[in-house]
């Protein structure tokens, strides 16, 4: 497979659906009680943390800073 | 011929028989590409043709999606000259869309279950269809022409002022493989949990089937983000996550059922829950005065009202996805409603309902007064 730029917007939707679902599951497979005003921000988080750190890796391998 | 005769190198895809064919050459055909004796293809098209007719439309749909042994394209693209991949996509869209509409109209358990089937069947074959195209022989695909067609606006970036001496190589399309991969896990997820529901083997929600499939839809796209092509799943997951924030609103277990229900128990007839899809509903428990019961309710979207006994003891506790609840007089708006209360009996010899309300969408109320 040919070598693609990294894709935050991909990225940024599926780490969002993946916390709209994991959150989902959890509260209703456990007891765990989520709050919506901490799962929010969590998640933003996440996501922002992840893209930083695959933008910043792919940034050191010398690649052209990638275009959205 | 089997698939062991086939020369080295040939594409290997599912066509339609011209030796051996009873019809058309489909059962054959899957019986050469699957190498299984077609004998068994035959029986379950018999079946599935004796037991609500879904043989007959399987069948035809074979017959105009799959090429003949030699032809080049199949009947549908014959029809729809241009034969690119799009309307082979339209097409499976169409069918998911009519299964779909069987799955709701819930006339007949087995076409219900035929239609779940067929979903689950679906997402395989594209799954099946992707794995394969990748490794040169998908199960839909003809051989591709030569020189790659290319739509829409060129992909490359706007160029420099000095347009470089050399033509830039123009970089063919690559199949956008993981959306499909990803719609195709979905389907199969959604028809089996489908099959789960109706067989009884468990008791699968609509959130959790959609919850699951925005799950898979988020590690599709973050997998896109990576491997890229995979940006068409972004408006599928909006619409799931917006389908499960709607079901996940919903009571749990509800039929499909609609319409106007006034439901009168008496004390030696209690039913444990009442339960409607949408509509109207009134659940008049004014004989029991003296019964001491426990009733679940449950409404998807509509009206249910509740009138109690006077001085009867209540134990309520009432939920409302979205909408309100009007518990004796006292009102609540908005998403996720919720109200617990215990009246004490006010009257020698009354009994005490624990009445478990929940609503979707719409309005609930307990009145203490008859109709």
């Amino acid at each position: 497979m040919k070598q693609h730029d990294l894709d935050p917007v991909s990225l940024f939707f599926g780490l969002v659906f993946v916390f709209v679902s994991g959150g989902y599951l959890l509260t209703h497979t456990t007891d765990v009680e989520l709050h919506w005003l901490l799962v929010i921000p969590a998640g933003l988080i996440a996501a922002g943390v992840v893209i930083l750190g695959a933008t910043v890796r792919r940034m050191r391998k010398g690649d052209q800073p990638e275009q959205l | 011929m089997t698939t062991a005769d086939l020369p080295t190198g040939a594409e290997r895809r599912l066509t339609r028989a011209r030796e051996g064919r009873v019809i058309a050459g489909v059962c054959q055909g899957a019986a050469t590409y699957f190498d299984i004796d077609p004998v068994i293809f035959r029986i379950v098209l018999a079946v599935l043709t004796v037991f609500g007719g879904a043989g007959v439309v399987l069948y035809a749909l074979c017959w105009i999606f799959i090429p003949e042994e030699g032809a080049p394209e199949s009947r549908l693209e014959r029809w729809m000259r241009g034969g690119r991949d799009d309307v082979r996509r339209i097409f499976v869209l169409a069918l998911l869309a009519i299964c779909v509409v069987i799955l709701l109209s819930n006339t007949n358990i087995f076409a219900h279950r035929v239609g779940a089937a067929a979903v689950a069947v679906i997402g395989a074959l594209l799954i099946t269809d992707i794995v394969g195209r990748r490794r040169g022989h998908g199960i839909f695909s003809t051989r591709r022409a030569e020189t790659p067609v290319r739509y829409g606006p060129a992909e490359a970036p706007s160029a420099p002022v000095a347009a470089p001496t050399m033509p830039m190589p123009v970089p063919s399309r690559e199949p956008a493989w993981l959306g499909w991969f990803t719609f195709g896990a979905m389907l199969v997820v959604a028809g089996v949990m489908t099959l789960l529901a109706s067989s009884g083997a468990a008791n699968p929600q609509p959130a959790d089937g959609f919850a699951i499939c925005v799950a898979i839809a988020g590690v599709g796209l973050v997998a896109g983000g990576f491997a890229g092509r995979a940006r068409a799943m972004i408006p599928v997951g909006v619409l799931l996550v917006f389908g499960l924030a709607v079901t996940n609103a919903l009571p749990r277990d509800l039929t499909w059922s609609a319409g106007t229900r006034n439901w009168t128990p008496v004390a030696s007839d209690i039913a444990s829950s009442y339960v409607l899809g949408a509509g109207k509903a009134d659940l008049d428990l004014t004989n029991l005065g003296t019964s001491t019961a426990t009733i679940d309710a449950r409404i998807g979207a509509g009206r249910l009202i509740v009138f109690v006994p006077p001085g009867a003891g209540l134990v309520i506790d009432a939920k409302m996805g979205a909408g309100r609840i009007l518990i004796l007089g006292h009102e609540q708006n908005g998403s996720g409603v919720e109200n617990k209360q215990t009246v004490p009996a006010s009257r020698p010899h009354a009994g005490t309902l624990t009445l478990h309300l929940h609503g979707g969408f719409g309005d609930l109320e307990v009145r203490d007064e008859a109709a």
